[in-house]
């Protein structure tokens, strides 16, 4: 049986872990709380930048010299179309991959970095080049073990994060993509559904999709959206329009995947701090237990060393 | 959107930022500072897209005209409706001019050393657009608490400031548009 005064050091030593892991687990409650509310601030913004990028860009509705159709009109060598929406064989990806800067958050990082591995050996086996960019060090530690390229990686991203953090990001990301760097831009992110359920996906944001920039429903829904546009009065011009919305509405998703994964974070250290300190609990009640039968134990020995002697005495 | 039905004499004005919606409220007229120089929208007028730059929106209900600070974005209208999207909001009840004349000084300063740096870097570059956009937003902050900018102010956004009226007949002449 271990000494009494080991156990008690012991005891002390998990009660001041414990102590840590609680003040953890209320500030990563506090802060998810505020990424919550700022998520659902965005959205409104969100929704109404989709919504004009989609009556800007109705499909049919660009400049004459260009097909209908919507493969032919977003054609990458087509007149007039927006470098960030044409549509080129994909020979070169960049992945943006958001991760924590730090650790304890359970399995947060873990997942993230094999779908982003999984998203990179899919890559490669389409015989296509990857490049990582990436926010969070343990995103930049990972490529750098895996010997991948790492392009850019955003420090302190995560530090007083706001709509011109993200800024940053997108203009470089936009500033490749339009020189032709990569051909494909997708995120690897955790969106945030609650405290204890994140789900990691992995998003190809460029060249736009169908779904941002087309209205969902059929050809009627299509030729309304058409006329809608056809009627409204832009100002300038659709082209300057575009140009503007466009890297908007690219700025706009990444500053909504960095919120995502940064509640993400909160919300799995949360969780991860809470069965800490239960854990901790645990831990100093059988602590406890066998600190009382060894003190037991030890009055015990004393109590019959005491009677043996004095037995030994009488005889 | 709420379905809300507005009086065919007054348009419903909101002004939605990505910290949310910040304005939402019945005017009678709204003026909006598009990249082309400020609009005005009554009530009826046409669907209308509009870029804007970083300037003021005034809104008048009945006599009484309030003015507040937009950045970019956009203006989207119906006829009887304007939404306007934008990065940066601010009344003039929530502006501190001391603060604001600070921020600008900083800025100036911190532009002034990346000018005089080597330039080219797309990040320098992306760096360099944000601060001008940031004096833009600190200068017409100041406008609208009724100081005038320092002259030292930059072209603003990538449309220059809004032309004379004789530059713009030229352009329309020449088939500019």
């Amino acid at each position: 049986m271990p000494s009494l005064k080991t156990i008690r050091t012991r005891i002390s030593s998990v009660r001041s872990t414990q102590k840590i892991t609680r003040a953890m687990k209320m500030v990563a409650g506090a802060r998810l709380a505020r990424a919550q509310q700022r998520i659902v601030a965005l959205r409104p913004y969100a929704l109404k930048t989709t919504e004009i990028l989609r009556v800007v860009a109705a499909p049919g509705a660009l400049p004459t010299g260009v097909n209908d159709s919507e493969a032919d009109a977003f054609e990458a060598d087509a007149e007039g179309v927006h470098p960030l929406l044409a549509v080129r064989p994909v020979k070169k990806v960049l992945i943006l991959l958001l991760s924590s800067d730090r650790g304890l958050c359970g399995a947060f990082n873990t997942n993230v970095l094999k779908a982003a591995e999984r998203e990179w050996q899919a890559r490669k086996a389409a015989g296509v080049a990857v490049e990582f960019a990436t926010c969070g060090k343990k995103g930049r530690e990972y490529v750098n073990r895996r010997g991948g390229v790492l392009a850019h990686d955003f420090a302190g991203i995560y530090d007083g994060l706001s709509l011109s953090k993200a800024s940053l990001v997108a203009s470089w990301v936009t500033a490749r993509m339009t020189a032709r760097d990569y051909d494909a831009l997708v995120i690897v992110y955790t969106e945030f559904k609650s405290a204890m359920t994140q789900r990691v996906v992995a998003e190809q944001l460029l060249p736009l999709t169908d779904g941002a920039k087309a209205p969902a429903g059929g050809a009627s829904s299509d030729t309304a959206k058409l006329e809608q546009a056809m009627e409204v009065l832009f100002e300038p011009n659709r082209e300057a329009l575009l140009e503007r919305l466009v890297p908007m509405y690219v700025e706009t998703s990444i500053y909504r995947a960095l919120l995502e994964s940064q509640a993400s974070e909160f919300g799995a250290r949360m969780t991860s701090m809470d069965a800490a300190t239960r854990n901790a609990k645990e831990m100093i009640g059988r602590l406890t237990l066998a600190y009382n039968r060894a003190r037991q134990a030890a009055i015990t020995k004393e109590l019959m060393e005491i009677i043996g002697g004095a037995e030994a005495l009488k005889d | 959107m709420t379905t809300e039905s507005v009086p065919n004499d007054k348009i419903l004005l909101e002004i939605v930022t990505p910290q949310g919606r910040v304005l939402h409220t019945l005017v009678d007229e709204v003026t909006a500072p598009s990249v082309k120089g400020e609009f005005g929208l009554l009530p009826g007028h046409l669907p209308v897209l509009a870029a804007l730059r970083t300037g003021i929106v005034a809104y008048r209900r009945g006599s009484e005209t309030t003015r507040c600070a937009v950045g970019r974005g956009f203006a989207e209208g119906g006829p009887n409706k304007l939404s306007i999207l934008t990065d940066e909001y601010v009344a003039r009840e929530g502006l501190d001019p001391v603060v604001v004349r600070k921020d600008l000084h900083e800025v100036q300063a911190q532009l002034a050393k990346v000018e005089s740096a080597a330039g080219g870097q797309p990040l320098a570059e992306a760096t360099k657009l944000q601060l001008i956009q940031r004096e833009n937003w600190l200068a017409v902050q100041l406008e609208l608490y009724g100081d005038p900018p320092p002259a030292t102010m930059r072209p603003h956004e990538e449309y220059g400031p809004p032309q004379s009226p004789e530059d713009e007949e030229k352009a329309r002449e020449s088939g500019a548009d």
